[in-house]
C-alpha cells in the first residue's frame, strides 16, 4: 500500500515514516506543507496520504483544507487526518462527502502501532477511521431530553462506539473476543432500537450511525 | 444754569436706562421728569401756570416707583394719586369757583401743609422701605433710594421754611445720577460673573458653588438644589430635599441643553437683574457640568484600577496554576517515564517499557487540556466562527447558532467573544436546567455583538459568580461593556459588545 505523509515536524515525520515502512507500507513521499502534499499525491496518486492538521505557512488548518482538496479531487486517495485534537466538528467538514477513505485521528494513536497501521490500512481500502474521542463526544453530548441510548445494553453501546470508529464486524469481534455472528446481532439489535436502517457497506454504516448521533 | 443740568442729566439718564432696560419705566418717567421740568421753566414764561407743578408729580411717581418702575403697593399707589391731586388742585379750584363760592378754598388755603404732610409720608414710606429691604435689595437700590430721600428730605424741609429751593434744584441732579451709578454697578456685577466660571474652574465642589454664588449676586441666603434623577426631584447638597421656598424668595431653574440641572433659589430683588442671574445660572450649570464630567471620570478611574487590579491578579494565579500543573503532572510523569525506560534499558522487561509508553501518552493527553485551557486550538485554527461552532458541536445542550462575522477580528477580541460564549453556556449548563439556548454574533457598526440567551431559570448574579466577573473584567479590558440580565425565572441574557474596527 503506496502512502504519503504530510508533517511540518521533522522528527514525527521520520518517525511515521518509519513506522509505517517497518510495517511493510510504501511510503512514497514525506512532505512538510500542504502545497508538497497536494503535489506530491498528483505525482503518486497514493492509496492514503497521512496528514497533520497544523502546517506552515499559517499553522492553523492548512492540513484539513488540503484534505478536503483531496477528498474530491482523487477519490481514490484514502486521507487519515492527525492531530494534537480532535474536534468533531472537523469531523463533520472531513465525512462531506461520505465516509469512504475517510479518517481522523489524534497522534497520540500511532504509539498503538498496531491498530494504527490497522486504520491506515481501512482508510487506504475504502473504509473509515474516526478517532474514540470523537465518537465518545458525540455519545456524550446527549442532546435529546429522552435518552435515546437507554435502550441500549452496556455491550450494545460499546459495539456502537466500536461501530461508529469505522470498524469491521471482524474487527470489533476481534476486539471484544466474541464470534462475529454475536456482533452480527448486536448490530441488528442497535439498528432496530436506533430505527436505523442497515447497510452492508461498513463505511456507510459508519454514516448512518454518525449521522443520527449528529441530529 | 440749574435748568439746564436738571433737564439734560435726567433726559440724557432717562435715555440711556430706556435704552438699557426697554421694559423698564424708569427711563421713560425720567425723560418725562426732565421735559416737565422744562415745560414748568417755559410755563412761567407763557403764563400757563397751572401746568408748572406737573414735574413735581411725576418726580413723586418716580421716586416711589424706583427701582423698577412700578408702584408695587396701594399705598404707594395712593400717595402718588394724592401727589397728583394736589398738583392739580389750583386748577380745579380755578375750574369751579364761580363768583364768592369756593368749594375748595378750604383746601387751596391748607394747601401747603397739606403738601408738607405729603411729603412727609413720602419720605415715611421710603425710610420703611429702606428697613424692610433685603441686604441683597439694599445694595441694588442704595445710590437711587439715598438720592430721593436727600431730595425728598428737602423738599419737605422746604415747605415750611421757603428757604432751601436752591439746595433742592441742586438736589434734583443727583436722583439721575445715582440711578446711573447704579446701572453701572450691575453691569460691574454681570463682569464679576467671569471671575466666578474662573473660581469655579479652580476649585468645582459643590459646597464652594454657593458661596461663591453668594459673592458673585450679593445675595447671602442663596441655595442651590440639584436635580435628582432618581428622586425626580431637586435636592440641596447633601441630598436632602428642599425645603420651602419662602415668600421673599424665587426660584430660577438652570437647564442645559433641555436637562433639568439645578434650581437656584434666590432674592425676589435679582428679578431686576435677569442678565445677571441668567449669566450665572450658565457658569452654574457649566460648573456643575464640569464637576459631574469629573466625577463620572473618577468613578471610571476606580473602575478601572480596581479592574486592572484583578486582572493582573487573575493573570498571576492562572500563571501559578499553569506552572504547578507543569510541574506535579507533566514533569513528574515525564520523569517516572524516562526512569522506567532508564530501567528498561538494562533488563529484559518488556512491561516496562510498555508503562512508560503509558505514561508519555497520560502526560499528552494532560498537556492537551493544559493548552485547551491556556487558549482554545481551534480558535487558533478555524477562527470565532469554527470555535463557536466546535462549541455548538460539543454542548450537551442544543446551541442555536447565528454567527454572522467571518474573519477580520483581531485575534484578541476573537478570544474575548469566545470565552463570553463558553462562560455563558457553561453557566447556562451549570445553572439555568434548560435544554437550549441562543447564540447571536454579529456586527453593528463597529461594535462586535455577542449575545448567549437561554429560558431557563434565570437568577444569575454576575457579582457573586467570579466567572461572569471575570469576564466582565476581559471585556472591560478590550474597551467593551457586558450586560447579564436575568430575572427570575425568566431566563439569562449575557450580551457583550466589543470594539471591532478593522
Amino acid at each position: 500500500m503506496r502512502v504519503v505523509i504530510a508533517e511540518d515536524s521533522t522528527l514525527l515525520r521520520e518517525g511515521l515514516a518509519r513506522l509505517l515502512a517497518e510495517a511493510g507500507f510504501d511510503v512514497v513521499a514525506c512532505v512538510g506543507d500542504a502545497d508538497g502534499l497536494l503535489a506530491a499525491t498528483e505525482r503518486h496518486r497514493p492509496d492514503v496520504a497521512v496528514v497533520d492538521i497544523r502546517m506552515p505557512p499559517t499553522r492553523t488548518d492548512e492540513g484539513l483544507r488540503a484534505a478536503r482538496v483531496l477528498r474530491t479531487r482523487y477519490p481514490d486517495t484514502g486521507v487519515l487526518v492527525l492531530s494534537q485534537y480532535v474536534r468533531v466538528s472537523y469531523t463533520e467538514e472531513l465525512l462531506e462527502g461520505g465516509a469512504a477513505g475517510v479518517g481522523y485521528l489524534l497522534k497520540d494513536r500511532v504509539s498503538d502501532v498496531g491498530e494504527f497501521t490497522a486504520a491506515v490500512r481501512r482508510v487506504g481500502d475504502g473504509g473509515s477511521a474516526l478517532d474514540p474521542v470523537v465518537v465518545g463526544q458525540l455519545i456524550d453530548r446527549r442532546r435529546r431530553p429522552e435518552d435515546p441510548f437507554a435502550g441500549l445494553t452496556d455491550r450494545e453501546r460499546t459495539v456502537l462506539g466500536l461501530m461508529a470508529e469505522g470498524r469491521t464486524n471482524r474487527a470489533i469481534s476481534e476486539r471484544l473476543a466474541v464470534a462475529e455472528r454475536t456482533v452480527e446481532k448486536h448490530c441488528t439489535a442497535i439498528f432496530g432500537k436506533l430505527g436505523l436502517t442497515a447497510s452492508p457497506h461498513d463505511h456507510r454504516r459508519v454514516l448512518a450511525v454518525l449521522r443520527y448521533l449528529n441530529a | 444754569m440749574v435748568l439746564v443740568v436738571v433737564v439734560a442729566s435726567f433726559v440724557t439718564v432717562g435715555l440711556v436706562a430706556w435704552r438699557v432696560r426697554p421694559r423698564n419705566r424708569i427711563g421713560p418717567l425720567m425723560m418725562a421728569v426732565g421735559l416737565a421740568y422744562l415745560l414748568c421753566d417755559l410755563s412761567v414764561q407763557i403764563g400757563a401756570r397751572y401746568v408748572a407743578s406737573l414735574w413735581l408729580g411725576l418726580l413723586a411717581q418716580l421716586v416711589l416707583a424706583m427701582p423698577t418702575g412700578r408702584l408695587s403697593s396701594s399705598t404707594q399707589r395712593a400717595l402718588v394719586a394724592c401727589a397728583y391731586v394736589v398738583i392739580l388742585l389750583p386748577a380745579i379750584d380755578a375750574a369751579t369757583r364761580s363768583g364768592d363760592h369756593d368749594p375748595l378754598g378750604l383746601l387751596m388755603a391748607w394747601k401747603q401743609w397739606i403738601t408738607f404732610g405729603l411729603s412727609l409720608a413720602f419720605l415715611i414710606v421710603q425710610i420703611v422701605r429702606w428697613s424692610r429691604a433685603s441686604v441683597t435689595q439694599r445694595r441694588l437700590v442704595a445710590p437711587v433710594l439715598g438720592s430721593c430721600l436727600v431730595v425728598t428730605g428737602l423738599f419737605v424741609l422746604d415747605k415750611p421754611t421757603q428757604h432751601s429751593e436752591l439746595a433742592l434744584k441742586l438736589a434734583l441732579p443727583l436722583i439721575p445720577i445715582c440711578y446711573l451709578i447704579g446701572l453701572v454697578y450691575r453691569r460691574l456685577d454681570r463682569a464679576g460673573v467671569a471671575g466666578l466660571v474662573v473660581r469655579l474652574g479652580d476649585v468645582p465642589r459643590i459646597t464652594r458653588l454657593s458661596e461663591e454664588l453668594a459673592a458673585t449676586l450679593h445675595d447671602p441666603g442663596v441655595r442651590l438644589g440639584f436635580w435628582a434623577p432618581a428622586r425626580d426631584d431637586y435636592v440641596d447638597a447633601d441630598g436632602q430635599p428642599m425645603p420651602p421656598v419662602p415668600a421673599d424668595r424665587v426660584v430660577t431653574r438652570i437647564d442645559r441643553g433641555g436637562r433639568r440641572i439645578a434650581i437656584l433659589v434666590h432674592d425676589r430683588a435679582l428679578l431686576d437683574e435677569p442678565e445677571l442671574v441668567s449669566a450665572a445660572c450658565a457658569a452654574t450649570a457649566l460648573a456643575l457640568e464640569n464637576e459631574q464630567l469629573q466625577a463620572d471620570l473618577r468613578s471610571r478611574l476606580r473602575e478601572l484600577v480596581a479592574s486592572r487590579a484583578r486582572l493582573v491578579h487573575a493573570a498571576e494565579s492562572g500563571r501559578r496554576q499553569l506552572e504547578r500543573d507543569l510541574h506535579d503532572g507533566v514533569q513528574q510523569r515525564l520523569l517516572a517515564a524516562a526512569m522506567m525506560l532508564g530501567r528498561a534499558e538494562h533488563g529484559t522487561d518488556q512491561a516496562l517499557v510498555t508503562e512508560a509508553k503509558g505514561t508519555v501518552l497520560a502526560t499528552l493527553a494532560e498537556l492537551r487540556a493544559l493548552c485547551q485551557g491556556i487558549h482554545p486550538p481551534v480558535l487558533t485554527e478555524r477562527g470565532l466562527p469554527g470555535a463557536l461552532r466546535e462549541l455548538a458541536d460539543t454542548a450537551p445542550i442544543l446551541l442555536d447558532l447565528d454567527v454572522t462575522v467571518g474573519v477580520g477580528l483581531s485575534p484578541e477580541i476573537e478570544s474575548v467573544a469566545y470565552y463570553v460564549v463558553a462562560e455563558a453556556l457553561t453557566n447556562a449548563i451549570k445553572h439555568a436546567d434548560t435544554a437550549q439556548a441562543e447564540v447571536r454574533v454579529d456586527r453593528q457598526g463597529p461594535r462586535l455583538v455577542v449575545r448567549i440567551e437561554d429560558h431557563g431559570r434565570g437568577g444569575a448574579d454576575p457579582k457573586s459568580g467570579s466567572g461572569l466577573a471575570g469576564l466582565a473584567d476581559r471585556v472591560a479590558a478590550m474597551g467593551g461593556e457586558l450586560v447579564v440580565t436575568s430575572p427570575v425565572g425568566h431566563g439569562t441574557t449575557v450580551r457583550a459588545e466589543l470594539p471591532c474596527e478593522s
